[in-house]
């Protein structure tokens, strides 16, 4: 069980003080280091600022602090109202470029490494900053596998062989999509330590990791792996890492797994999601394929579309062989409220990621404030995921059209329905 | 006030992924656009139940239906003890053999306990286990067979029972007499070792053991047998247990009754009764069998054959990929990721001109080529 702390406050300026502190000493006792608590300090100070300025004094704020091992979460939690709706977005009321900088909780996601708002319908709304623990550089020269060294054994791994692995990944130089994972090479370590990562290592016959796969199992439904990644090993040593990762989810509450990679994708073993550019933090763009595989039997069922989609979801349920039912989505009468969105920024990957909340009069506004937003901030990687289970989700197609957002790839089964992940064009 | 009542729920049970079934034939047929489905997913009888079951239930008074069967199937425990020189109290009925396998389950394991079964077998044990609060200990198979000494060997003293499936689902391998009375040996008395027979009567090897015929010289043993894969009744639900008096009053106490309705129990004493529907359905089987195999090995497929009513075939391809695009084709086959075995399909065996069907959509899919994005 992850270690975890939490605090209450009235949502009131005279105990900002307290969240700050609470949120410095909690961060310090799961171990980030002063300088990485002292910015997740003022991360918390600026979101609870904003949230006493909502002017409701009897507004209950939480305050819960956790260890996951290789980050530390602080995770802010106001009720849900409905005065407050509008002004949850992580826009609101930027009317001009100088409003930025009197935005919170936009202050608050540049100094965490990665900063989320999201709604629990009408439960309560979330501002979850996280900072990654700081891990020593790897320095020196790694110990290579000897030449020729065939792969014999693939299991689950931990510890040293996981900063061994990393150490010598990183020094053959090869591009990574997810660098951030094994570098510093004690990371990788750290993450499986948190329970939310598994890495299965190939091993060759001294017993040597030469190669290597990372699941993220952090999500209910699918995994999502990193690799395989291969040192000096031939090809086929893909299928071996592919079939282990298989047998090891074959009987869990997972559906599939996805992934994304640089190199090649396995047809043999994986279904083709499509491609997309990837923009590094250093300006580099990567050229990625994104791949599927599920675990159990395609059933079919009921998705939302619209006309504008239409064309794009056929052709991908024809390409999948995905037995949907394609329904049409009408737009309801004007709502009154406004609309709601969902945002994860996480700055390692210049990734912007927004979902929709609750439709509102005010969709193509507050998409296009977010995407300015999202670009005035340097995230270079601005996608935007449709629940195709979720018909209210439907409301943000075309106003995401109309500013240039286009279906990119459609991930089976990863939601209520079917996720659609929509690119900006740059 | 709202209430969490996951917080009710023990951990094991949180952690448990509830099994999703297929939707019925009409809803897939829709889904999929196709105007049939043969069903070769579930390894049911080709031909169907006895004539003297489909009599029987033809029979049945639908009046019936508004009184309790009986609570004990009297009259078919019975009629087992006729067939196999048994006792009828060393018999358990239930509502199929997965209703059986929890009743041995909540029987003999308490907290702390585990079961020992192989790693690519049938997968009710390891879910009734772990769903219960117990550790399911999995060992690899050793080819495509049970490993008798792996297994032996990761029993300990918390270890209550020992699953065997004997043909393995879905490898169709067997253990022969000898191998099974050396590992009945090597366990010793102290831990039930469960025989899972459910596809015994299609085996047609000599040196087949029949568990049955073992009870008396091990009080130990447990045997499983089903009506839903030879007897063609798999809609109806019923299977059984059989061993030592001693046995079945313990495992009986775990037991609900009535579990097994009035319909089921009359059609599976008359099943019993029927002598040319084992000797039809084996004609059946053998036939399509050694045609889908040569036809496999005109394709160039791999496949493990085994000596049960399905065939495991390795594809070239994503096995859930392959069962989508045979959906759309009219077949329903079983992926194997489930089973440990990626890439695998396992196709219960069906009558020739369903057989000629797949085989022309395994043909199509494989001259289609690979996916292209």
């Amino acid at each position: 069980m992850p270690a975890t702390s939490r605090l209450e406050i009235p949502a009131r300026t005279a105990f900002l003080p307290i969240a700050i502190t609470f949120a410095e000493h909690a961060a310090k006792g799961f171990g980030l280091d002063s300088e990485s608590a002292g910015a997740l300090a003022l991360a918390t100070e600026e979101v609870v600022a904003a949230l006493c300025g909502l002017d409701d004094p009897e507004m209950e704020i939480k305050l819960d602090a956790r260890d996951g091992v290789y980050y530390t979460d602080l995770t802010i939690t106001i009720p849900y109202t409905e005065l407050a709706l509008g002004k949850l977005n992580l826009t609101a009321a930027i009317d001009s470029e100088e409003d930025l900088d009197n935005i919170g909780w936009m202050l608050a996601s540049r100094m965490v490494d990665s900063f989320t708002i999201d709604h629990q319908g009408k439960r309560s709304t979330r501002f979850r900053l996280r900072k990654h623990r700081q891990y020593p550089e790897f320095e020196g020269e790694a110990s290579m596998p000897a030449p020729g060294a065939l792969l014999v054994d693939v299991r689950p791994a931990t510890g040293h062989d996981l900063v061994l692995f990393a150490q010598r990944m990183l020094q053959t130089g090869k591009p990574l999509l997810n660098r951030w994972l094994m570098d510093p090479p004690a990371r990788l370590a750290g993450l499986v330590e948190s329970g939310e990562y598994e890495v299965l290592l190939g091993y060759s016959d001294r017993g040597d990791p030469v190669a290597g796969i990372i699941i993220d199992r952090s999500f209910p439904e699918l995994a999502l792996l990193d690799g395989p990644h291969l040192i000096e090993q031939p090809d086929s040593v893909r299928h071996r890492l592919f079939h282990a990762v298989l047998e090891r989810l074959a009987r869990t509450s997972l559906t599939a797994v996805v992934g994304e990679t640089l190199t090649e994708v396995p047809e043999e073993e994986m279904e083709l999601l499509g491609g997309r550019e990837f923009h590094l933090e250093n300006g580099e763009t990567l050229k990625t394929r994104a791949y599927y595989r599920a675990l159990r039997e395609e059933h079919g069922g009921m998705v939302w579309g619209t006309p504008w989609l239409e064309e794009f979801l056929r052709g991908e349920f024809r390409r999948l062989c995905l037995p949907r039912d394609l329904q049409m989505w009408q737009d309801l009468p004007e709502r009154a409220t406004p609309s709601v969105v969902s945002c994860t920024f996480r700055r390692h990957r210049s990734e912007c990621r927004l979902r929709p909340v609750l439709a509102g009069h005010d969709i193509a506004e507050n998409l296009a404030a977010h995407l300015r937003l999202a670009r005035e901030e340097g995230y270079r990687n601005v996608t935007f995921e449709l629940d195709l289970g979720q018909p209210f989700h439907l409301a943000f197609a075309e106003p995401l059209r109309d500013i240039g957002f286009r279906p990119g790839v459609l991930v089976p089964g990863a939601g209520k329905g079917d996720i659609l992940a929509l690119g900006a064009r740059s | 006030m709202s209430f969490d009542l996951a917080s009710l729920v023990p951990d094991y049970i949180q952690r448990f992924e509830p099994y999703t079934p297929s939707p019925p034939d009409d809803v897939l047929c829709r889904r999929f656009g196709v105007g049939q489905l043969h069903r070769m997913n579930n390894n049911e009888n080709p031909i169907g139940p006895p004539e003297t079951a489909l009599e029987a239930l033809r029979n049945y008074p639908p009046r019936d239906a508004s009184v309790y069967p009986s609570g004990d199937c009297f009259h078919l425990r019975r009629a087992l003890s006729e067939r196999h020189g048994l006792e009828p109290s060393q018999f358990l009925v239930g509502n199929g053999a997965n209703e059986v396998i929890a009743f041995v389950i909540k029987a003999f394991c308490g907290p702390g306990d585990n079961i020992v079964t192989a790693d690519k077998t049938f997968a009710v044990y390891e879910w009734v286990a772990e769903f219960s609060g117990f550790q399911a200990r999995l060992v690899p198979l050793k080819g495509f067979a049970f490993d008798p000494e792996a297994m032996a060997l990761a029993v300990d003293e918390r270890t209550k029972i020992v699953f065997v499936c004997n043909p393995n689902n879905p490898t169709g391998t067997y253990w022969d007499k000898t191998r099974f009375r050396n590992f009945m040996d090597l366990v010793g008395p102290e831990v039930v070792v469960v025989l899972d027979e459910a596809y015994a009567e299609y085996v047609e090897a000599r040196d087949f053991p029949d568990g049955l015929s073992m009870l008396e010289d091990y009080p130990n043993l447990v045997v499983f047998r089903t009506f839903s894969k030879m007897y063609g009744l798999a809609g109806l639900r019923v299977g059984y247990l059989a061993a030592s008096e001693t046995m079945v009053d313990l495992i009986r106490r775990t037991c609900v009754v009535y579990s097994v309705n009035g319909l089921a129990q009359v059609a599976a004493q008359a099943a019993l009764g029927d002598e040319q529907h084992i000797p039809n359905t084996l004609r059946v089987v053998r036939e399509s069998r050694d045609y889908f195999c040569r036809e496999l090995d005109r394709l160039g497929l791999g496949y493990q054959a085994g000596v049960a009513n399905y065939v495991m075939v390795k594809m070239p391809m994503s096995d859930t990929l392959v069962y989508k695009r045979l959906m759309a084709a009219g077949y329903m086959v079983r992926p194997m990721t489930t089973f440990r075995y990626p890439n695998y399909i396992r196709v219960s065996l069906a009558r020739l001109p369903v057989m000629e069907g797949l085989v022309g959509s395994l043909e199509q899919l494989l001259s289609a080529g690979k996916v292209v994005a």
